[in-house]
């Protein structure tokens, strides 16, 4: 590797800033043809894949950081932080975004294309910059910038065309509806975050107060930053809350249980939006939030001697993101949307991560051994890079797909093998990652974080493996279902896109296989090198987890080829209730809108109708009628007669003089 | 050093000359002389200005009584500018008089009182000065020669010469309670300097518009023809406020207690009962003209912040005085230029008149616009620095005096908004065109955005005895 030089910061600060200018770039260019917008946002992209590129080539082994002042004297600085976890995250987040791009440009066409570009490339700046940031309050900035792009992406169709709805129209469960068009996607996207976010902003202004500065390198272990908080909290008595409101922002934006709802819905907007912002970057801010505080995190908590607290309560979030594992993959084994297939899988996919780190983190604090923490932002952070690749080229096959069927549901699917080759080959080499069969890079992936998962116990290890078996068998399941098994009703026909959609999905799936076969030694090795942890291969926890993945994958075979599923379903009362359970979410949604969101509303409409209105006839009926007396008033003293108006002076002469006498007897005390 | 008293002189002749000299030799030379005059004036004032950087405030002895500090330059650089602004604007709808050069003669003879009372410490000089401002007010009102300004000139006249009256007594007072022929922070302390101040405020505060010292000016303000409002409404501010700083040294030093709350007390009636009454006026017009009672109590508040208290911050009340006086003149201009320009030709005075005239003029609009954001105090004009630096001033001894004038500002809001939105409202009739008034109406509302944006807060502005 070479040298590090004094470049790379500059280069990083390239790979940032380049999105955010192609951004205002296309908001100038707005009114050309879609074709400029779209190229300014690739070039963009472009720019920053390179930059970034070259900054991971020449400063892997490199520990710098790129810091002005901000704010100094509120301790806030504009700050990069240039270590191998960021410029591994800011490779794989610009180059994902550029191929994305790339497919873009034909997906989206001209309807909405400026308005699409600019949020698609502010986006990527502010998920770069939240990478980057080697400040809390700078990641804030590209934290909320991410957010707000996906609010917007999400609503990019709000004109709420049924065919980009999620969920089935008209289908309620427990009296509430369980579709979501466009717009109001994107409202419970931003709300769901939003509120996860007030807890994790306290947090960070709760480490302002205590530290005096938002900048990270005060929180590395060899600081005391950390330290000082964690015991300040502990001291108040709120250190089970800090921890837990430290994380919830970074739960709810990687959709973690009962956040998982957002996501879900959020598969409104545009396929390669649900594919870069949706499943490749911006859901893994929340694991990226996980992988760089939590070792922090353990280290401090382990020497401020509050290692059983603080594994306890790793080890709830341990169990919120094994819950959500497996509650999301049993969800995709019924869902019928080829996208919301995807979701649910991407949250499940995501708790493997999470649950990698948490499990490492309750390991590393029972035993007292800090540093094992790293044995789980290993497996974290493999599984992130390869489900990162493999399920961006599986969005982007499905968004050709429903583009190809115009139909969302993989019942209106089947045989498309025959029209769609390329399509089918990438899929399927990404599906084939995702059910984690080797030698695909989710097999090496997904064994790592499930090693790092069974560091905390066996029932943990048993519930990620039951997890992988579903996996395999709702992959399975969707491929049969959309590409070989014969179509339910009709001839389906299929077309291929053009080359610059399939181009980057195909590229990807060849990544897939390309990664997994590179990756014992090589990027097995890079990774551990650059998180300077070395994990031995688990040979039989691997052989486990590769047989559950082949029962899986055989479940789901033969469940098709073998039974009809439709006719049992219809058949057995039980399964008829578990089917229901399964498709409704498991009534979370439904529960969240009885308990929450329809109270909340009861509310808004009770404080409407009572103060809202008292308020309302204020403003309009009492103070103009103020008003008017008030100006007969006035026009009672304005007669326009002069002799009236020298009364007044001499009246007010008069007055003051009396206040003048009655101050100057209250101060002499006559 | 003397050749700081040479630019005062040369001031004065200047604005002498054109008062007095030039409209005997025509209406081109007239105007032509009062603008050469203000603008000399403005240019002068900004180099006296810069080199009294680090000297604070200097008393002449050569002409007698003649003093020189911030503040004072400033206000009458604030002056000159605005008169520089206002005369240009008024070209075009006076030249429909024959004796349409005395318009702008006239305002080179008040600016001239002004400057007198910006530079000169002396009673006696400031009531001479005081005297060539108020008549020249009294002529300018009168200028339209129609029975409407005939009666407005002549309660403006009757009741500016009881505040005279008053004034006389009050210097009188003033030299008792000193034993000087000029305002000193040492003085006796009691009732006496007490009265003295309360006379000269009473006389003062009719200029300002203060409440119950107001009669005339709703009447004035709200009948007059606009353009010539736009030189009187902003000048006779400046007096207000240079006279009130100048003569209220002593009881600001010596009764701080009783001077504070005595102005607290009037600037709080003052601020409400404008902004109420702006809110109730049936006409444009009349809504700037409690405006700008309004406005004076937030002066007043500013002015009351000077007294010698612990917890008043006296640097920043005159930084804050100095940019809302400066702020109030070119805003003022603006919007009566531009209310000018709309009312010509509609044959109202109601809300229409207002109506369609961004489409008749997008520069007076702008302008009027730039000018009533100013005077609602909206960020980044000079009405929001001052305001703001008055607030700091006051908000840590008074924050119930600091509560009042936010509400009043709130309540500002709500009229000056509804002006610019009038501005905006369709209009069948649409008869354009620009003159003289929309440039300057746009050049004063530009600027109070503009100097809004230039740090004041490095002026280090002082003013003699504070």
């Amino acid at each position: 590797m070479a040298e590090p030089g004094t470049y790379v910061g500059e280069l990083v600060l390239t790979a940032v800033l380049a999105p955010y200018m192609s951004a205002l770039l296309v908001l100038m260019v707005h009114r050309a043809d879609w074709r400029v917008s779209a190229w300014t946002g690739v070039a963009g992209l472009l720019v920053s894949a390179v930059s970034s590129i070259v900054a991971f080539m020449a400063g892997m082994h490199y520990q710098g950081e790129y810091t002005v002042a901000w704010m100094p004297s509120l301790g806030i600085y504009f700050s990069l932080r240039l270590d191998f976890l960021s410029l591994i995250m800011g490779v794989v987040v610009s180059v994902l975004s550029l191929l994305i791009g790339i497919y873009s440009v034909e997906y989206i066409g001209s309807w909405g294309a400026p308005r699409y570009w600019v949020f698609f490339t502010f986006f990527v700046g502010s998920m770069m910059l939240l990478v980057f940031a080697n400040d809390l309050f700078t990641l804030l900035v590209g934290w909320e910038g991410t957010g707000l792009a996906s609010y917007a992406l999400i609503s990019f169709y709000y004109d709420d065309r049924e065919s980009d709805w999620v969920g089935d129209p008209g289908r309620k469960a427990l009296g509430v509806p369980m579709w979501s068009p466009p717009t109001h996607s994107g409202i419970r996207a931003i709300v769901f975050t939003r509120l996860a976010d007030a807890a994790m902003l306290l947090a960070i202004g709760l480490i302002h107060y205590v530290v005096g500065s938002t900048y990270m390198g005060l929180l590395e272990p060899g600081r005391d930053g950390f330290l000082k908080v964690v015991e300040m909290v502990y001291s108040s008595g709120i250190l089970v809350p800090f921890i837990i409101a430290f994380y919830l922002g970074a739960l709810a934006k990687s959709a973690q249980f009962p956040f998982h709802e957002w996501l879900v819905t959020a598969m409104t907007g545009p396929a390669p939006v649900s594919a870069l912002i949706h499943a490749a970057t911006m859901v893994k801010a929340g694991v990226y939030f996980a992988l760089r505080f939590t070792p922090w995190l353990v280290v401090a908590l382990a020497s401020a001697g509050l290692a059983s607290i603080g594994g306890m309560v790793m080890e709830w979030l341990l169990w919120v993101a094994l819950l959500t594992a497996f509650m999301l993959a049993s969800m995709a084994v019924v869902a019928r949307e080829l996208k919301l297939i995807l979701a649910y899988s991407t949250a499940s996919q995501l708790s493997y991560m999470f649950a990698a780190v948490f499990a490492a983190a309750v390991f590393a604090l029972t035993h007292m051994m800090p540093e094992e923490v790293l044995i789980g932002v290993y497996g974290g952070l493999s599984h992130l890079v390869s489900h990162a690749v493999f399920k961006a080229a599986m969005f982007l096959c499905a968004g050709a797909l429903i583009h190809a069927v115009h139909s969302r549901y993989i019942t209106d699917m089947g045989g498309l093998r025959k029209h769609m080759p390329l399509t089918f080959t990438a899929m399927l080499l990404a599906g084939l990652s995702l059910a984690a069969l080797p030698p695909f890079s989710g097999w090496w992936s997904k064994d790592a974080a499930v090693y790092a998962i069974s560091l905390s116990g066996k029932i943990a290890t048993i519930m990620a493996l039951v997890t992988a078996v579903l996996t395999a068998a709702y992959t399975v399941r969707m491929i049969l279902y959309v590409f070989t098994r014969a179509p339910h009703d009709k001839e389906v026909h299929g077309h291929e896109p053009s080359v610059l959609m399939w181009a980057p999905y195909l590229v990807l799936g060849i990544a897939s296989i390309g990664l997994g076969l590179a990756w014992y030694p090589f990027i097995e090795y890079m990774l551990a090198e650059g998180i300077g942890v070395h994990v031995k291969l688990n040979v039989a926890l691997m052989v486990i987890g590769t047989v559950s993945a082949i029962v899986g994958a055989g479940l789901g075979s033969v469940y098709l080829l073998g039974f009809k599923p439709w006719e049992l379903i219809e058949a057995n009362s039980f399964l008829r209730a578990l089917h229901s359970f399964l498709y409704d979410r498991w009534y979370i949604n439904a529960l969240i809108y009885r308990l929450i969101v329809y109270p909340g509303h009861g509310l808004a409409h009770g404080i409407k109708a009572t103060i809202e209105y008292a308020i309302d006839t204020g403003y309009h009926s009492v103070v103009p009628r103020l008003m008017v007396s008030i100006g007969r008033i006035v026009r009672s003293i304005q007669v326009g007669d002069v002799r009236s108006y020298l009364w007044l002076y001499f009246i007010g002469l008069i007055v003051l003089g009396l206040l003048a006498y009655y101050l100057v007897i209250g101060v002499m005390g006559v | 050093m003397d050749y700081l008293v040479v630019y005062v002189i040369a001031c004065y002749a200047a604005l002498a000359f054109a008062g007095i000299a030039a409209p005997l030799l025509g209406r081109s030379v007239s105007y032509a002389s009062s603008l050469i005059a203000s603008a000399i004036t403005m240019v002068l004032m900004v180099l006296i200005y810069s080199s009294l950087y680090g000297k604070g405030v200097i008393v002449f002895s050569v002409p007698s009584m003649t003093i020189l500090d911030r503040f004072g330059v400033f206000v009458l650089f604030a002056a000159s500018l605005a008169t520089l602004i206002a005369v240009y604007g008024t070209w075009t709808p006076a030249s429909r008089w024959a004796w349409s050069e005395a318009v702008a003669a006239i305002a080179a003879l008040l600016l001239l009182g002004i400057a007198v009372m910006a530079t000169t410490l002396g009673y006696i000089t400031l009531y001479a000065a005081w005297i060539l401002a108020a008549a020249a007010s009294y002529i300018i009102v009168a200028l339209a020669k129609d029975s409407i300004s005939a009666e407005a000139a002549a309660k403006y006249g009757i009741m500016g010469g009881v505040a005279s009256t008053m004034l006389v007594l009050g210097l009188g007072y003033l030299f008792a309670s000193t034993n000087s022929s000029a305002p000193t922070p040492i003085a006796y302390p009691g009732p006496f300097l007490i009265a003295a101040s309360i006379v000269t405020v009473v006389a003062i505060g009719y200029k300002l518009g203060v409440v119950p010292f107001h009669g005339w000016l709703p009447d004035v303000y709200g009948n007059a023809r606009p353009f010539l409002l736009a030189i009187i409404v902003p000048l006779a501010k400046a007096i207000g406020v240079i006279l009130l700083v100048r003569l209220l040294v002593p009881a600001a030093s010596i009764e701080p207690q009783q001077f504070f709350t005595f102005l607290a007390v009037l600037a709080v009636v003052t601020m409400t009962y404008g902004n109420v009454a702006a809110l109730a006026s049936d006409n444009p017009q009349k809504v700037l003209a409690y405006s700008s009672m309004a406005q004076a109590g937030y002066l007043l508040a500013g002015i009351a912040a000077l007294a010698n208290l612990p917890g008043l911050w006296r640097e920043a009340a005159l930084t804050g005085l100095a940019l809302q006086v400066l702020g109030y003149m070119l805003a003022k201009a603006s919007v009566f230029l531009a209310l000018d320009y709309a009312l010509e030709g509609t044959g109202t005075r109601d809300w229409q008149s207002l109506h369609g005239l961004w489409r008749r003029s997008p520069l007076a609009t702008t302008g009027m616009v730039l000018g009533l954001a100013s005077l609602l105090g909206m960020p980044p004009s000079l009405g929001f620095w001052g305001k703001l630096y008055i607030v700091l001033a006051l908000i840590e001894y008074a924050p119930l005096l600091v509560l009042i004038m936010v509400i009043n500002f709130a309540i500002g809001a709500f009229y000056y908004a509804r002006l610019i939105n009038l501005a905006f409202t369709p209009s069948t009739e649409v008869t354009g065109g620009d003159d003289t008034r929309t440039y300057a109406a746009l050049v004063a509302g530009a600027l109070t955005l503009i100097l809004g944006l230039l740090p004041w807060i490095a002026a280090g502005i002082q003013a003699y005895g504070y």
